[in-house]
Parts: structure tokens; sequence; C-alpha cells
């Protein structure tokens, strides 16, 4: 850990440089003007959750701050879910994935935030809001500050870098918002002790200003790193800029590393002011969106809303949520913009955009080979899904690739290696939890075996005693004669 | 997840359909050469190659219309057609054919799971099977030009290697003097170079290959004087068709670049030892085949499937 630290330190760092050969996106990229659409107009929030468990509710018509529960395990009654804003709960429904929770948002509740700017307090009032990283990647941000911290993170690693080439909410934080990123990095460094900071840039943005913290007692490094897909992955990002490759599973603060999307940073600084983020930058763009703009909406607002903002007509678009490459399909219109929706996709129907393009079998170009950033070699790993003779030794690279779809990306016969992937990594996983429930179980069996052969030798040890002290007691006799005495003082004893 | 927008550098679908317009130059100057032969040896080959596909997929019950779009079986269909004499039997290639989509392709599970490269295996079932009917080629109507026997090909691979050419024109030959040769090079090269820049051929395969024909020609040259020399090993023959065309299959490659470069280079090397020691005159066919035998084991030592470390 201490070797981070280490390294020669500067205004930029001449780490960065590209461990693999990235997809040039440059064709799909967006360029967004530098105003934003303020959409800060629901009086209606919807909250997703995401569960596949059965759900109870509060009460409708309970007022909630955020942070409350307002969801229940139906069965063992543990809070599923809490409030992220602030209101007059209105009703919870099903939807695609899990339950919306809708909370009418009341304006004096809305506005209320943290008093208190303490560290304790800080830490507690981003767990209340249950604030995810605004990177997209959909982790607490609580959760990974505090294991960062408690772990002795060293360095903070503020991720600029659009993984997606057509989503622009980055870059734009980097020109209009550093002061907020200033006292988020504040924050982090009375948070946690922090002996460097480092802001990664894409080398498009490179001449652009680096956010500085207020004391300035520590000195913001930039590391540019190369455009192309996947930019922003952290992972990948560890690996080019302090070269630490992380085994499957394996966090960066584990090695010693906070990576933090520049957006959270700049939410947490708002937080240390004393003011309540609820929004984030969106990148609303598409076939159906004449002018790709940025937005600024409420998390939880729905996204018909959003459309609505920008005009654009409901019933003939198709909407994405995420970038050009890893984006999933919106079912409703209702769903909410939640903290990790970094963008829309608004595609006019009918134009093609989610057609399926006929899979070829792998003619083994190698395309796959230099694009991969977790340096796996695809082709062979399909080869093995193809067999379906998934071996034991290889689960590490399954568990390795994070799905990012750059395979799929340059792969001529359109194979869905990424989701292939993923599969085999999910029953990787679920295998995993099962040995686990197995090994405890195990565990258990033979912690009851060990207590039961246990008693069952001290009961014998006992009756040994017993037995071996009415021997010493009257060696001359014989076990039916005592039996026999025993016998007849119960029955005098009765009959007295 | 849902469906990326097309961003491959190109198609599966249409690879093989450039690998046909590239050698169009080719089979172009072959029939200049040749006559009208070769065209009909050329549909000849391609018909037979498409029907044994089409009825083969009928008769296992698969889809034949989208197997046989793929092209890949007209690729193997022309290149056979290009590597044998203009009044090749129809029988014959019907059995290259045969061998081609029945025995290389489908007996290892169709497109993609190929180990042998179908075109040679085909090539190389008939070269075996029929040596007198791919030995004896026309003359050519480059001889005025060229003022020979009108010999090219492997047969002049074959008269050299038998001592049988005149010596002016086996120096001749040696110097570069054989137009026809030259001029098919040529339409190899020019459909080669165009499927190199559309990245429909892999210049990692291409440039090892013709490395090592020029560097192990040159240390043979040394060895053996009365040899063919650099210059025919390197346009005589298949060596440039070879190059662009066949041992670029990618199927039948090792995937990787070093990997890749050994492969190459192995069939390379293969290809002057057969050629200047072996039993037939030009080994390229026999080269690839071995080199294919090679490539699972050279991926295997080269290609990790996790690359790093």
């Amino acid at each position: 850990m201490s070797g981070l630290t280490d390294r020669p330190q500067g205004q930029t760092n001449p780490v960065g440089t590209a461990s693999h050969a990235r997809v040039d996106l440059s064709d799909w990229s967006v360029e967004y003007p530098d105003e934003v659409v303020d959409i800060a107009v629901p009086r209606v929030l919807h909250q997703r959750i995401h569960s596949a468990k059965a759900l109870t509710f509060v009460a409708e018509g309970s007022s909630i701050a955020p942070g409350d529960p307002i969801a229940f395990d139906a069965w063992s009654g543990d809070v599923a879910a809490r409030a992220q804003g602030a209101g007059v709960f209105e009703r919870g429904m099903l939807c695609s994935d899990g339950y919306l929770a809708l909370i009418e948002v009341s304006p004096a509740i809305a506005s209320l935030a943290p008093s208190d700017t303490t560290k304790t307090a800080l830490l507690e009032s981003l767990s209340e809001m249950q604030l995810m990283g605004l990177g997209g990647g959909g982790f607490l941000t609580a959760k990974k500050v505090k294991a960062a911290i408690e772990g002795g993170a060293e360095v903070l690693l503020i991720n600029a870098v659009e993984c997606e080439p057509d989503l622009g909410a980055d870059l734009w934080m980097l020109k209009h918002e550093l002061c907020d990123v200033g006292d988020g990095i504040s924050a982090l460094m009375e948070l946690g002790a922090f002996d460097r900071v480092v802001v990664t840039v894409c080398d498009t943005d490179e001449f652009l200003d680096l956010p500085k913290p207020k004391g300035g007692e520590v000195e913001v490094e930039r590391v540019v790193v190369p455009s192309g897909y996947p930019g922003g992955e952290e992972r990948q990002l560890l690996r080019e800029v302090f070269g630490i490759f992380l085994a499957p599973l394996e966090r960066p603060s584990d090695h010693g590393v906070l990576v933090l999307n520049i957006g959270t940073v700049a939410a947490l600084g708002a937080i240390a002011r004393g003011e309540l983020p609820d929004s984030r930058l969106i990148a609303v763009r598409g076939t159906a969106v004449d002018t790709p703009r940025l937005c600024r909406v409420r998390v939880g607002t729905p996204v018909s809303i959003v459309l609505d903002a920008l005009g654009i007509q409901h019933e003939q678009v198709e909407v994405y949520s995420g970038g050009a490459v890893m984006h999933d399909r919106l079912d409703s219109l209702d769903e909410p913009v939640c903290w990790s929706t970094t963008g829309l996709l608004v595609e006019t129907r009918g134009t093609g955009f989610d057609t399926v393009a006929l899979q070829q079998p792998c003619i083994r170009c190698d395309a796959c080979l230099p694009v991969c950033p977790e340096d796996l070699s695809p082709l062979k790993l399909w080869d093995i899904v193809r067999r379906g003779r998934e071996e034991p030794a290889l689960e590490s690279h399954w568990l390795k690739c994070t799905q990012c779809r750059a395979c799929d990306l340059v792969c001529p016969s359109h194979i869905p290696l990424a989701m292939a992937f993923g599969e085999v990594a999910s029953r990787i996983l679920i295998r995993h939890e099962e040995q686990q429930k197995a090994e405890l179980a195990k565990a258990r069996f033979e912690r009851h075996e060990r207590r039961t052969a246990k008693r069952a030798l001290e009961r014998a040890q006992r009756v040994k005693r017993k037995t071996r002290s009415v021997d010493t007691a009257q060696p001359a006799s014989r076990v039916g004669d005592i039996l026999a005495a025993a016998r007849s003082r119960r029955a005098a004893r009765s009959s007295r | 997840m849902v469906a990326l927008k097309p961003l491959v550098k190109f198609d599966a679908r249409i690879v093989m359909w450039a690998v046909i317009v590239a050698l169009l130059p080719a089979t172009i100057v072959q029939t200049w050469a040749y006559g009208l032969g070769v065209l009909l040896v050329v549909v000849t080959s391609v018909a037979a190659c498409v029907a044994i596909e089409a009825v083969f997929l009928l008769y296992v019950g698969r889809e034949a219309k989208a197997a046989v779009a793929d092209g890949s079986v007209w690729v193997a269909g022309l290149l056979i057609a290009l590597a044998v004499p203009p009044d090749t039997g129809t029988l014959v290639l019907i059995v290259a054919a045969a061998f081609a989509v029945l025995v290389a392709k489908h007996a290892f599970g169709g497109l993609g799971h190929n180990v042998f490269n179908p075109a040679m295996v085909g090539y190389a079932a008939i070269l075996v099977s029929f040596p007198l009917d791919l030995a004896i080629w026309p003359t050519s109507n480059f001889v005025e030009v060229s003022n020979n026997d009108g010999l090219t090909g492997a047969t002049a691979l074959d008269l050299a290697r038998q001592g049988l050419f005149p010596d002016a024109r086996h120096e001749a030959a040696r110097a570069g003097g054989d137009t026809t040769s030259s001029a098919l090079a040529v339409a190899y090269l020019v459909g080669g170079l165009a499927l190199v820049g559309m990245r429909f051929a892999d210049w990692r395969l291409v440039a090892p290959f013709l490395v090592s024909v020029v560097v192990s020609a040159a240390i043979v040259t040394l060895l053996k004087p009365d040899g063919y020399g650099v210059w025919m090993h390197l346009v005589h023959g298949t060596t440039i068709a070879g190059a662009f065309f066949i041992i670029t299959d990618p199927v039948t490659a090792p995937a990787g670049a070093k990997a890749r470069a050994i492969y190459a280079g192995v069939i390379g090397v293969l290809t002057v030892l057969i050629r200047e020691y072996g039993g037939y005159p030009d080994g390229l066919a026999f080269a690839v085949l071995l080199g294919n035998a090679c490539a699972p084991a050279l991926e295997r030592v080269f290609l990790m499937t996790e690359r790093r470390g």
C-alpha cells in the first residue's frame, strides 16, 4: 500500500498509459451545450426498489424524511429500503424488476438538510441519504467511503473519465463544478488520512483546471488516460494509474485506494456544506432528441417528466438508461431517474436501434484479444462456453470479466460474448454461495457431532466413575446383591 | 443489455465475399493466360462445393440457405479452381469439393470449427489422388511475351526441380522473367493488399510468411546453389496467393500475434523445404495443412485464457 504514495508526485503524472487497445468510439461522441436544463419540477418522487422478495410498505400518508424506512420484507419484517427523498408516502407498487415507491414531495420537508457536518454526522448523512455513486455502478457511497476509511486508504482517486463515449456529465463537472468537487475533496480529507489525491481525466480534457481543496494541504494530481472505450472503468484505472491488478471481486479499497466519480465527490461537497443533494446530471440524447442536452434532474423523477420537459413525444420512442454501449431498456416511462442513471438514450421506434444482428460462428479473427481491458482471451472463453466445459481452474477469469462489452463491439460475428461470460460468472457466484452454505451446514453438523460425541463420552465416563465407586465400596459383593439391597431399601421406604 | 450498433471493423458475413472479389484479378489473369477453360473450372468447382454443402445441410436437417450465403464454400471452390489446370475433369473437381466441404469443414463441426483449411484439404486430396491430371498445364497465352514454353505455376517449379528446364529458361525464371507467373503474382498481390488494407486479411500472417519464405529460400540457396532461388520461391507457384488468401484464413490460424507470426513462419519454412527437398514441386498446400495441425498447439503455448502472466 505504501508503494502508492512513494511514487513521485506532480501536477501531471505520466503513468497514465493504456494497457490495452481501447475501442475507438469517437464517432459516437456527443457534444453537449454548456447550458444545463434544470428539471426539478416533480412533486412525486419515484424510488425504485430492486427486490425479488415480497415487500410491504409504510402506511399511505406517512410523513417521511430521507433515510426513513419505507419498505419491509413481507416475511422477516427487515427494512428493505429507505427513503431517498422527503415528503409524504403515497403508495408502493410492483414494477418490472421490483417495486416503485411513490413519495409526494412536501417542499418544507424537501429542504431538510443535515445541519451537523462533523465527521460522524457526515457519514451518517451519507448512509441515510443512500447516496449512490454517480458513475453508474450503483454502489452505496457511504459503504464505499466507510470501507476505505476503515481500511486506511491513502489515495483518493477522483474519476472524471466517462466510460461511455456519448455521456458528458463528468466533463461538465470538470468545467463548471470544480468548487463543489474541491469541497468534496476537503470533506473526504477530513474523513480519511489520504496522502494523495489524483484526478483522472481523458486526454481530450487534459487542459482543464483541477479542483482545489480549501485547505490546500494536498496537491491534486492529474493523470491523463487515453480516450476510447472503456475509459473510466475503475479496475482499469487502477492498473493504468498505479499498476495495481485487482483480483476478481477485489475492491480498490483493498489496495488503499478510494475511487469516486467526480459527481459523487461534488455531492459530498454539497453535503459537507450543509446542503441536501437531491439531483444529478444526466445526458439525454438519441435519434428522438433534436439537440442532445445535459439535464439536472431530481433523483426519483419519472423519465416521462424528463421527456416532457424536453418536448419529446412519448408514443414513438424507446428509452434506454445508460450510455451507447452499456444500457438497459426501460419497460415503462414511469421508471425513475436514480443516482446511478448516467443518461437516457431516447430512440425513435422503428429505427432499428434494438435490432439484433444475426449471430455467426466465431471465425477466430482475434479482434477481441487486444481490446479486452482484463487481458482475457474472449475467443478462448467463448470456445469453452460453446463446448459447455467450464473448468473450475478458470473460474477467476470469468469473474474478472467486467462485461464492458469491448469484445462485443469488435466481434464481426456479432456474438454476445459479454452476456455469455456474465451468465457463467453468475453461475459461478451462485455455486460459490451454495458451497459456502454447504460448508456452513457441514461445520454446524460437525460441531453437533462433536458435541454429541463429547456428551456421550462424558456420560460414559460418569457411569464408569459411578460403577468404579460402587466397586471400590463393596469389592466383594456382586452387582445382583447390590441391586437386590437397593430394591429392598426402596420397598421399605415406600411401605413407610 | 440490448443489441449494439454495429461497430465492427468488418462483418463475418461479408468477409468471404470480399475474398471472392479480391480473387477476381487473379481469375481474370488466369483466364487471360489459359483461356475460358479456367472459368469453366471455376464454375464447376464452386457449383460442386455449394451443391455438396446444401445437400449435406439439408440431409442433416439444418438451415442450408444461411450457410451457403456466408460465402465460405464459394471461396473454397474458387481457390481449388485457381489451383488446378484449366482442363481438370469434373469428377476430380467434385472429389476436391467433397473433401473440402465434407471432410475438412463439416466433419469438424462446420464453419468456425474446422482445423484444416478446406480448400487446401480438397486440393491436397486430388493432388495425391490424381497427380497426372494436375501436373500438366496448357500453353499460356503469354508465350510470345515471355518467349518460353508457357509452362508455369507448379509445373514450372516441377520442371526446374527435375532439371528439365532449359538453362536459359531456368535462369530467366530465377530472374523473374516468367511473365505468366509474375502477372498472376501481381494479380494476387493487388487483391491481397486490398484485403489487408480493408483488414479482411491479417498482415500479422502475411508479413511473417513472406519474410520466412525469403529468409529460408536465401538460406537454402546458399546450401543448394542449383535450387529454385529466392525470386522463384517468392513469385512462382502459390507463394503470393498463399500469403494473402490461404494462410490468412482466421479459422485455421491460431489466435494471438505471437502464435500467428510463428504459424506463418513455420508454413513459410515448410513451403520452401518441401519445394526444395520434398516429393512435391510446390509444397504450399502440405505446408499449410502441417501448419494447421500445429495451430492448436501454438495457440495453447502462446495464448492463455488470461494473457497476463
